[in-house]
């Protein structure tokens, strides 16, 4: 019984959310804005200052290598964000539940307490991945409609690894925190901040390297951070290598430039500390999310 | 799945001694205008509910009625003592206890998208209610009330009275024994209270049992069989109306009552 109830909750929060065509369509706000930013003038700026850079090494030509590179920096900041903002959205249900007194009735059915919280999770989960999927097809179209596809199988593969393990552990995250959320305004606020500035935070719209060092170390604290640098990872790593036949050094450079590695306090952080941050992130936030309700319901 | 009616002249509904304490914030003791951290909701609260009665729970705002349904609906716990609902303990057997009842406000819950039809099959499923059992209650419950035109259409294109159907209706898809209602008009406009009073008759002659809070003489008049006059949290008053009133009108006999407790006029 739990089970199937399990089943249609999760099922109805995720039809709320997708029906709610506003709620998706902002949900997406932030990665449209680095997208538009980028095709309006950020793009042009980075292609031409890296451009310029490579010219300084006495480097011609090139211009197909850096506008892959380019685009791929871009898209894998569209994922970062998409990531993050798709289900901190979905999570709007359960204020919404919350405020209209619906959390109530479902307390009231004959199920055990565990299931409605378990729905909301399971349902941000589904959305993020639901949202994140289409973001991601719509990346790889991207790629290969402007002639930049450089990825391997292994990197497609990568991507959606990346999309599973970062929309879990955003979710953990995301819904432990506004599961303290009572009122709508409150969780408004939260989705306007932590939408303006995500795209910041994780470095979607300009490389972290470029803010002040005190910063880029905050950053590090944000599993953002680590899920950018995986899409990072996956989607630029076909174009870096193009550009490494260029020139090596630029390629390294730009490589540590565009965080596809941390250094982390004198620690390199990779690919596999990545996945292993963003599992920890998830179990940790889960472990606290069980904490909580079992404290909830005590009192 | 149906419950089980209790016999005829069965207590469907027994509170024992409850009690309920509250912690207060800073921002509440401001409100409540005290400097008490803790609230007694409710303070060692009994009395009884027959079947096929409609029991009124009156009293002034925060007098500790919600609280007493909230415990009932085993939404919250009570610090201490206990309350029996079919003769489930809300304490020991709140899942046998939710089966049993059904709650419902006056405040509308139901998302804009959705249809009737979709709503009362959602909550008949997460109520465990079998598929044909739950078509032949949606048939049945919906031509009662005169829903069943309205079965596909969006709740957002139904008028406020159709909504407040559609609400109770859903609130009662798993045939509960016991229907507890907080505030049942409260907040409504003259039409739409009528649906809900006219509608909580129909329970009645249903068979239902039925437990109300209200701070409407009007209403404990009109619907109640029995009456608990709550203040401060304490029952000042239990019993059939008839007796609790006298010769009184409820709500003279409410203002005695209160003078009396209180040792001041409202």
């Amino acid at each position: 019984m739990n089970g199937y109830a399990l089943w249609l909750l999760t099922r109805r929060n995720l039809k709320i959310f997708l029906k709610d065509r506003a709620n998706v369509f902002f949900s997406l706000l932030a990665p449209l804005i680095v997208l538009a930013l980028y095709v309006l003038f950020l793009g042009r700026i980075q292609e031409d200052g890296l451009l310029a850079a490579l010219e300084g090494m006495g480097i011609q030509g090139g211009g197909d290598q850096i506008a892959a590179f380019s685009d791929s920096w871009m898209l894998a900041g569209c994922m970062s964000c998409a990531c993050i903002t798709v289900p901190l959205c979905a999570c709007g249900i359960m204020i919404q539940d919350k405020a209209r007194g619906i959390t109530q009735d479902l307390f009231i059915s004959p199920v055990a307490r565990w299931v409605t919280p378990a729905a909301y999770f399971c349902s941000v989960v589904a959305a993020g991945l639901a949202i994140g999927a289409i973001v991601l097809a719509v990346c790889f179209v991207w790629l290969a409609a402007s002639g930049m596809w450089l990825l391997s199988l292994p990197d497609v593969l990568g991507c959606i690894g990346a999309l599973i393990l970062s929309v879990i552990s955003s979710s953990t995250l995301l819904v432990f925190v506004v599961s303290f959320f009572r009122s709508q305004g409150a969780f408004t606020a939260l989705n306007v901040i932590l939408g303006t500035v995500v795209g910041f935070l994780i470095g979607a719209y300009m490389p972290i390297t470029y803010f002040p060092d005190a910063v880029q170390k905050f950053t590090y604290f944000i599993p953002g951070s680590y899920t950018a640098g995986l899409f990072r990872n996956f989607m630029m790593r076909g174009a870096l290598e193009e550009i490494a036949q260029l020139s090596p050094a630029f390629a390294e450079g730009l490589r540590s430039e565009f965080s596809l590695t941390f250094d982390f306090f004198g620690a390199e952080v990779g690919i596999a500390a990545m996945f292993v941050v963003l599992a920890a992130v998830a179990a940790v936030f889960a472990g606290l999310n069980v904490l909580a309700a079992v404290l909830r319901k005590k009192a | 799945m149906e419950t089980q009616l209790p016999a005829e002249d069965e207590e469907v509904v027994r509170a024992e001694n409850l009690r309920k304490t509250f912690t207060l914030s800073r921002k509440q003791q401001r409100l409540e205008r005290t400097s008490f951290a803790r609230k007694v909701a409710v303070d060692g609260l009994s009395f009884a509910a027959q079947r096929g009665e409609i029991y009124g729970l009156l009293g002034p705002n925060g007098a500790g009625k919600t609280t007493t349904l909230r415990i009932l609906s085993t939404l919250i716990r009570p610090d201490t003592g206990d309350a029996y609902v079919c003769g489930h303990s809300v304490t020991r057997e709140p899942q046998k206890v939710r089966d049993a009842i059904g709650f419902m406000t006056s405040e509308l819950k139901l998302e804009s998208f959705f249809t009737p039809s979709y709503l009362f099959d959602f909550f008949g499923a997460m109520h465990g209610v079998e598929k044909e059992t739950l078509a032949q209650r949606k048939q049945d419950l919906f031509a009662r009330f005169g829903i069943d035109r309205f079965a596909e259409v969006k709740v957002r294109d139904l008028s406020t009275g159709m909504l407040q159907k559609v609400s109770l209706v859903v609130s009662i898809v798993h045939d509960p024994a016991v229907v507890i209602f907080d505030e049942p008009t409260n907040g409504l406009d003259v039409l739409t209270a009528k649906v809900v009073t006219d509608f909580l008759l129909e329970l009645k002659r249903m068979g239902k049992s039925i437990l109300l809070s209200t701070h409407i003489f009007s209403l404990v008049e009109k619907l109640c069989d029995r009456v608990g006059i709550i203040i401060d949290g304490k029952m000042a008053a239990d019993g059939k109306l008839k007796d609790v009133c006298g010769e009184m009108s409820i709500e003279e006999r409410f203002f005695e009552i209160y003078r009396t407790v209180r040792g001041e006029e409202a």
